[in-house]
């Protein structure tokens, strides 16, 4: 295989939250929180971790619940500010999917589908180049102008999915995106889409529960345990690991 | 479709094909369209709400309580006037509070430049005072008056209006991730400003009872220039001119950076 540039690198990267066991969403409970000056419980949420996810490479984490999967997804999206110490490189465009989410429900679809188009980048010549692809794709063809908010989360989902097939991003995080996406027909079809034109260069970290879906497509699996980076490797390798764990 | 996507879509084809200022112009223009979305009437409440408003404080004022005009000329588009910049700014401000919250859905999701959405709120703010200034002129036109040729400062007035929501809009809308309450202290805020500009009184009045409020209070001075230039004809006052754009810049200065000092605290407790 030849050499391929990066697409992630995370650099000793770690996460602590200060957690706090009572939230403080008012100035009251601010300045009372400062003058009784409560402990608060430091939790690593990441342990410190380094990997190099390689442009094109099908990446997946797994974990049980509380391991620190999403906390490393956000910490890639930006959405966590790391710890200090630690770096974070990234090339290109990214879009998260996961589940019902990325849309305002208070407007159309044909209006989300240019704020989502247009946040990843596409011009408005270009989105409505793709508009019926994307609206044949997701099956949205009888609801393009109705408010989002009426949408089931199958449609919500098949919309999302779409969308982020047709745009240019070059990193795509899968939050656990997966065995909720519609019916068995459309869950056939995005398998489809996925084989032929999404490993096309584009990169995928999968969060998921499912090892089929794991064992399918990843080139190498990251096992997470209360935020330790315990192996990564082989999905067979790392799936047997993880149900050694497990069993524990 | 809302009428309003129609109305502006002529706009479009101005814009250059540059993706980050296509989304600005699509945040600024459903913005403006959620908030008359819903209704029956739609756009027609953003023309009729400040004409309701100006003719329930007329009566109030000129019936109600006597002398209230105090002697103004044309009181009704004096009310109209000021009330019209009054209602930019606190739409703008108000709107900003829950403006991270609300487009969390996008920042979660994918990375973009979260200063953006400041600027299409702001747009959008703006884009329902032009529909106000089309109400106002309806409403001169009705009373007889034909608006002024000097409204051709208007745009530099409503620029320095903008600046300055802009800058507190950054303000705002972090510490509200912190302090919720920040939204009852603001509204409070608003009702104060409401007050102590001269939107029922001539501003000499409130200025000679409280000599430092035209320095203080932010649009005190904007709202008068709007007046001069829109009202009455005249040029406007260089000193508060120059005075408001100062005020305004220092804001968005302090507003850019305490955003970047906190925008990363406050999106992590978004999510």
């Amino acid at each position: 295989m030849e050499s391929r540039e990066v697409a992630i690198k995370l650099d000793n990267v770690s996460k602590t939250f200060n957690v706090k066991d009572k939230k403080a969403n008012s100035i009251r409970d601010q300045i009372f929180g400062f003058i009784q000056r409560k402990e608060k419980r430091k939790i690593q949420a990441v342990k410190p971790l380094s990997i190099d996810i390689k442009e094109g490479e099908f990446f997946g984490i797994i974990g049980r619940n509380g391991s620190g999967k999403s906390t490393l997804v956000n910490l890639i999206l930006g959405m966590y500010s790391p710890d200090e110490g630690s770096k974070i490189t990234i090339k290109g465009k990214m879009i998260r999917l996961a589940l019902g989410m990325g849309f305002d429900n208070q407007l159309t679809g044909k209006e989300n589908i240019y704020i989502n188009g247009s946040v990843l980048g596409l011009t408005f010549k270009e989105i409505d180049g793709l508009f019926d692809e994307i609206i044949a794709f997701a099956e949205l063809e009888d609801f393009v102008n109705t408010k989002v908010k009426f949408y089931s989360k199958g449609m919500k989902s098949r919309l999302t999915f779409a969308i982020a097939m047709h745009a240019q991003s070059d990193i795509f995080l899968f939050d656990e995106f997966f065995g909720g996406v519609g019916d068995l027909i459309f869950q056939e079809k995005s398998e489809k889409m996925f084989k032929e034109s999404l490993l096309k260069g584009r990169t995928i970290v999968l969060v998921s529960h499912s090892m089929q879906i794991i064992k399918d497509h990843c080139d190498r699996v990251l096992l997470l345990d209360k935020g330790n980076p315990i192996m990564i490797g082989s999905p067979d390798e790392v799936i047997g690991r993880y149900r050694e764990l497990v069993k524990k | 479709m809302s009428t309003l996507t129609k109305i502006l879509k002529p706009f479009d084809r101005f814009l250059p094909e540059e993706n980050r200022l296509e989304l600005i112009w699509l945040l600024a223009k459903m913005d403006f369209s959620k908030r008359y979305y819903e209704s029956i009437l739609g756009l027609f409440w953003a023309l009729i709400n400040p004409l309701m408003r100006v003719t329930i404080y007329y009566i109030a004022f000129t019936y109600l309580i006597e002398r209230g005009a105090n002697g103004i000329d044309n009181f009704a588009l004096y009310l109209f006037s000021g009330l019209i910049v009054l209602m930019f700014f606190s739409e703008g401000t108000n709107k900003a509070l829950k403006l991270l919250k609300k487009n969390s859905y996008l920042s979660e999701n994918t990375q973009f430049e979260k200063m953006d959405l400041f600027v299409a709120a702001n747009i959008g703010t703006t884009l329902g005072f032009i529909f106000n200034l089309i109400a106002y002129s309806c409403f001169a036109l009705i009373l007889g008056e034909v608006v002024p040729p000097t409204v051709i400062f208007l745009p530099v007035l409503v620029f320095n209006l903008f600046l300055l929501i802009m800058g507190l809009s950054l303000i705002l809308s972090t510490c509200y991730v912190f302090f919720k309450d920040l939204q009852h202290i603001w509204s409070l805020s608003t009702l104060v400003m409401f007050w102590t500009s001269p939107i029922f009184f001539r501003g000499d009045v409130i200025a000679g009872k409280f000599p430092f409020i035209p320095f203080v209070q932010p649009i005190y001075g904007i709202m008068e220039n709007v007046r001069a230039v829109l009202v009455f004809g005249n040029m406007p006052d260089y000193f508060f001119l120059a005075y408001n754009y100062l005020y305004a810049f220092a804001f968005l200065g302090f507003g850019l950076w305490f955003f970047r000092k906190f925008e990363h605290k406050a999106l992590e407790k978004l999510v």
